[in-house]
């Protein structure tokens, strides 16, 4: 397959022709001679070249540690498609496997798919990303592989075709905390004096509505969370009262806080930054919020984050599915929001966003028309779940041609929720018992046809095949159903978070306040202020 | 020692330094830069602060949870005690210690309650000591409060002149008197829970009975 391919330790001698081939490769972030020689030098480091008829045209290296890493792979571009590439990698796992150790990983560019593919077939799966590992905007997956007898001499049976520009990856990490190593090469392109860890640990703080919320995460890892809610007082009065939810925040803070930090096994003193809810929501409760993050920030010297909780519903995803994709159509529904944004990476572009009432809360005021419990949204999807959502048609907001013209991607539920009133209405006036099912399943579906289809067609609008939905509406089975078979059909990946994900809490502010930082946003001054309609326009308000 | 209060708007005292804003409702955005700026006129890291004293009102809501949550927030990150003082305790106090009634004088000290109302409470000079409380807090239009021999009324200019201070009183609260009254409080063993003092129970409209879409 590679006839006339030897492989041989590389020397110091080298240098100079691997310079080259990393030039070849990797262009402007190519090692320099000093960076090759220490690494060809550094203690735990194994570099290996591939010669042809004598000339070097590929050369690959890996960091011999407990869990083995691959540091580099490149050959000259006249020589690629060649299986040089994989029988490199292939020698550099069986050194590995003869260390004794029982994983190897690499990290490569997410967009670098030849390698990628390489990386599969020698049986490498990706296990997270790690973002802006290349500089700002350019992730890394990293991917593992599991050392058997196999694995460590992989079996030649698996012919996947050769990657087609590969093997031009994986590209080196921008920084090794090698142990005894002298200076370690930098690849990142854009060095930055104070750069921000790629995985920042945040604390995220809600309290914009009924929650009080504390969540810390690890990049978009979870650790730990702590959450109050004074949804039972306000119960009765059927709807949030702010001063009791206020009252109930001050109360709450220091113990969610404190139960964040314990089941994530972290002390304040550890974190790099604080992120919080500055709008929109009840004022009374956002300023609660608000305060103890900018006291957290002095008292620790960190930076603080104020966050958008619209946009932090849609980025609340991360925490389960990895991160969004450089472009993703965002559905934001909840008892208070209804907001279709586009997201690309820390830039928010407000598409659409309820005229009159959100749809959760559409559905709370039919849940009081028929005497359900408050909050009415779960009530009335379980009943509709038994009934037929064909029984009786009721108005799809802005979806007539003049409206669609003038709104494309706004909604507005008022009047489908007083149509469904006068419904209930002449039924009462003529004695007639509910079809409580049958109402619940036509009126979820008048809400979801509305939903799903402006959100599919702002897809196609902006060109964007990815959607997430986030808010505490997203429950709703009937969204969930519809959303996930209309993106099918449209081609599109629907990304739905767990259900603990979709209602208000800490970790989606923590979360956002971790895309923030990764996608390089300045931190908020320390007289940010809480907005009560802050618009969609900013993952982080513009300072005032 | 920092002392916090946030009955009229946010002020901050710390090793006899006071910075203060003059918005009642620039609060959030004020406080901690003014935290910041008084700790380092003083020269202080916040790293050197033994406990956070903070008025616990009767005062507007809004306000009072701020310097409440930020109090509470400092002390918990910092692993120091928060004591809470009532904020009409340390308007009593100033008022006292600036023009030393004789002992048994009536004092009231009284803050704006918004809504044509004013929280107050009554106290009774005690020469060197702070007043002791004997009447209050409560919170009422300005007609029901009790008649007394020094009036302090803190809040805007407005809001005092319908209480006719006595001249030479404090018009708000300050944040160094907050401290003074926490440590002293402390030394004597006393509970200073940090709790806000509201008087008045959640404004709850009842949902307004439904109203027919059709006739």
């Amino acid at each position: 397959m590679n006839p006339g391919v030897e492989l041989r330790r590389a020397g110091v001698g080298d240098v100079p022709t691997l310079v080259e081939i990393e030039q070849a490769t990797f262009q402007a972030d190519a090692w320099n001679a000093e960076m090759v020689a220490e690494e060809l030098t550094g203690q735990g480091k194994y570099y290996i070249v591939a010669q042809l008829d004598g000339r070097v045209v590929g050369f690959a290296g890996i960091f011999l540690v407990d869990d083995p890493d691959i540091m580099t792979i490149g050959v000259l571009p006249d020589y690629r498609r060649r299986g040089i590439g994989r029988v490199m990698a292939e020698h550099l796992i069986r050194e590995a496997a003869g260390t004794g150790a029982s994983q190897v990983f690499l990290e490569v560019r997410e967009t670098n798919e030849p390698a990628i593919a390489l990386y599969r077939s020698l049986g490498f799966t990706p296990v997270r990303q790690r973002p802006n590992y290349y500089g700002p905007g350019r992730h890394a997956t990293v991917m593992r592989l599991h050392l058997t007898p196999q694995a460590a001499s992989p079996a030649p049976t698996s012919r996947s075709p050769e990657p087609h520009a590969a093997p031009q990856a994986p590209e080196p990490p921008p920084a090794l905390s090698a142990p005894q190593t002298a200076p370690t090469p930098q690849r990142a392109p854009n060095p930055t004096p104070n750069p921000t860890p790629p995985t920042p640990l945040v604390l995220g703080i809600e309290t914009s509505c009924d929650e009080t919320g504390a969540g810390i995460v690890r990049g978009f890892e979870l650790l730990g969370e702590g959450l109050a809610s004074s949804v039972e007082e306000h119960a009765r009065f059927g709807g949030v009262i702010p001063e009791i939810a206020s009252r109930a925040h001050v109360e709450a803070m220091v113990p969610v806080l404190n139960q964040a930090l314990q089941r994530a096994g972290v002390a304040l003193s550890d974190l790099d930054a604080i992120a919080v809810t500055a709008g929109p929501g009840l004022m009374g409760s956002l300023t609660v919020g608000l305060a103890t993050a900018k006291a957290l920030a002095v008292a620790l010297a960190k930076p603080l984050y104020g966050i958008n909780h619209v946009v932090a519903h849609a980025l609340a995803d991360q925490l389960v599915h990895g991160p969004l994709p450089p472009r993703t159509m965002a559905l934001v529904v909840s008892g208070g929001h209804t907001s279709l944004m586009l997201i690309e990476g820390a830039t928010i572009t407000p598409i659409g966003a309820t005229l009159d009432d959100a749809a959760g809360e559409a559905f709370d005021k039919i849940g009081r028309l028929l005497d359900l419990p408050y909050p009415g949204g779960p009530h009335i999807d379980r009943l509709a779940q038994q009934g037929d959502r064909a029984a009786y048609h009721f108005p799809r907001g802005l979806t007539r041609r003049q409206d669609l013209e003038r709104h494309p991607f706004d909604f507005s539920f008022s009047g489908l929720k007083t149509a469904v009133a006068r419904q209930i209405e002449s039924w009462m006036d003529d004695a007639v018992p509910i079809p409580t099912a049958d109402l619940s399943a036509s009126f979820s579906a008048a809400v979801s046809d509305v939903l799903v289809s402006k959100t599919v067609a702002a897809c196609r609008a902006f060109d964007v095949d990815t959607v997430v939905v986030g808010g505490g509406f997203s429950a709703n089975s009937q969204l969930r159903h519809q959303i996930a078979q209309a993106g099918e059909q449209a081609g599109l990946t629907v990304r739905i978070p767990p259900l603990s994900l979709c209602t208000d809490n800490g970790a989606m502010i923590a979360a956002a306040g971790a895309h923030a930082i990764v996608h390089g946003q300045p931190p908020s001054a320390l007289d940010l202020g809480a907005d009560s309609s802050l618009p969609t326009t900013h993952l982080t308000p513009t300072t005032t | 020692m920092l002392g916090i209060d946030t009955s009229f708007a946010a002020a901050v005292g710390v090793a006899g330094i006071v910075r203060q804003s003059e918005d009642p409702r620039g609060q959030v955005e004020q406080l901690s830069p003014l935290i910041a700026e008084a700790l380092q006129e003083a020269n202080l890291q916040v790293s050197d602060l033994s406990a956070i004293a903070a008025g616990t009102g009767p005062a507007p809501y809004t306000g009072l949870r701020i310097g409440l949550a930020t109090a509470r927030a400092l002390a918990f990150a910092l692993g120091i005690p928060v004591w809470g003082v009532p904020a009409l305790d340390a308007l009593a106090a100033d008022a006292a210690a600036r023009l030393s009634p004789p002992p048994g004088s009536r004092i009231l000290a009284a803050l704006d309650a918004k809504r044509r109302e004013t929280y107050w409470a009554l106290y009774l000079a005690a020469g060197a000591a702070p007043p002791r409380l004997t009447e209050g807090p409560a919170v009422g239009p300005p007609t029901s409060v009790p008649p007394a021999d020094v009036v302090a009324a803190g809040g805007s200019e407005e809001y005092r002149a319908a209480l006719c201070p006595t001249p030479g009183t404090p018009d708000r609260v300050n944040p160094l008197v907050v401290v003074e009254l926490a440590v002293l409080r402390a030394a004597q063993g006393l509970a200073q829970p940090s709790d806000p003092v509201y008087l008045r129970r959640p404004d709850i409209a009842p949902p307004a009975p439904r109203k027919r879409v059709t006739r």
